[in-house]
């Protein structure tokens, strides 16, 4: 083989290099692009109705049952319901209830897990109220709701994670 | 010697390019289905708010847009004016949780579902979450109640 032709050689191999490299970053950024899925209209409107649900929880008598949302700033507020439990572990238990049956959350199932985090922010200062997780997170679709309480904002953010 | 040089790097060349193609079309169309799938929920979603928002569901004992009120909805099922009113094909509310019961009749409210208009050949309706709202009583005082659910709601074909 002539000097010619092994130049031309590992030319072409550079070039092979070269495309193969940029395609597996083209790869990976399009690939990676789901897993960090923005807000999603499903999640936003089940957020939505989920503030409403009516809980166990009544406040100073009963039937003042509250719903989530409500109960999202009694949890904050440390308040106890008329059961004597106290509202944030009634709201603990009851986000589990409502988001793990509403989406059908498995291990089988289309949806494996989901994330709920509640923050309280007032200024500058933000504190978390509640967080609530369950099963395993691959890639998800989330979605927030806001809330007005004693001057501040309740940050509701829901992850609903799917397997793929 | 030096055209069949070129005839062969042309074809290279086009091969390397029907692959990127294919390549880009078969990252590409996920996508665009997911596109679509988005769009048909954004349908589902205007129209269920058009539903939820119309005087016929909404539950006004107190401010709560996406609430449908359930014992208006049990009281249109019965109603053979309101099967053509809204031009759909298929109605349906499905209480999400609690899950209880089946179709709502004489006993509700412990059922999980009310099915107002229910035509042949809707295909699969979109859907979209609602509070599903109703006046329970307790100690004889009424108060609001909310549960999760799923509208179902199809347009009539051509519509």
């Amino acid at each position: 083989m002539n000097r010619k032709a092994q130049e031309e050689l590992v030319g072409f191999v550079l070039i092979v290099v070269l495309v193969s490299i940029i395609f597996v970053v083209i790869l990976g950024l399009l690939i990676r692009k789901p897993t960090s899925s923005s807000e999603n209209l499903e999640v936003s409107q089940f957020l939505e109705s989920m503030v409403r649900y009516t809980t166990k929880c009544a406040l100073g008598y009963e039937p003042n049952y509250v719903s989530i949302g409500e109960l999202l700033g009694q949890c904050y507020d440390a308040k106890t319901c008329t059961s004597g439990k106290k509202a944030c572990d009634v709201l603990k238990e009851e986000l589990d209830n409502v988001i793990g049956s509403s989406w059908l959350i498995s291990e089988e199932g289309y949806y494996s897990g989901y994330e709920l985090e509640v923050v309280y922010a007032h200024g500058t200062e933000s504190e978390s109220i509640v967080e609530v997780s369950g099963g395993t997170c691959n890639s998800f679709r989330g979605a927030d709701t806001f809330l007005e309480h004693s001057g501040g904002v309740i940050t509701s953010t829901l992850k609903i994670c799917t397997k793929s | 010697m030096k055209i069949q040089e070129m005839a062969f790097v042309l074809v290279a060349i086009m091969i390397f390019f029907g692959l990127v193609v294919m390549l880009y079309i078969s990252i590409r169309l996920p996508a665009l289905q997911r596109s679509a799938q988005e769009l048909s929920q954004n349908e589902a979603s205007e129209l269920v708010k058009k539903l939820a928002s119309s005087p016929e569901f909404a539950f006004t004992v107190r401010e709560c847009p996406n609430c449908v009120d359930m014992d208006k909805a049990l009281a249109l099922k019965s109603l053979n004016e309101y099967k053509t009113f809204w031009g759909l094909d298929y109605l349906r509310i499905e209480k999400v949780y609690p899950a209880e019961g089946g179709e709502c009749g004489t006993n509700y409210p412990d059922c999980q579902s009310i099915t107002i208009i229910d035509k042949e050949n809707f295909g699969i309706p979109p859907t979209a979450f609602v509070a599903l709202c109703r006046q329970a009583s307790e100690n004889g005082e009424f108060y609001p109640k909310c549960e999760i659910g799923r509208i179902y709601a199809s347009q009539e074909a051509g519509q």
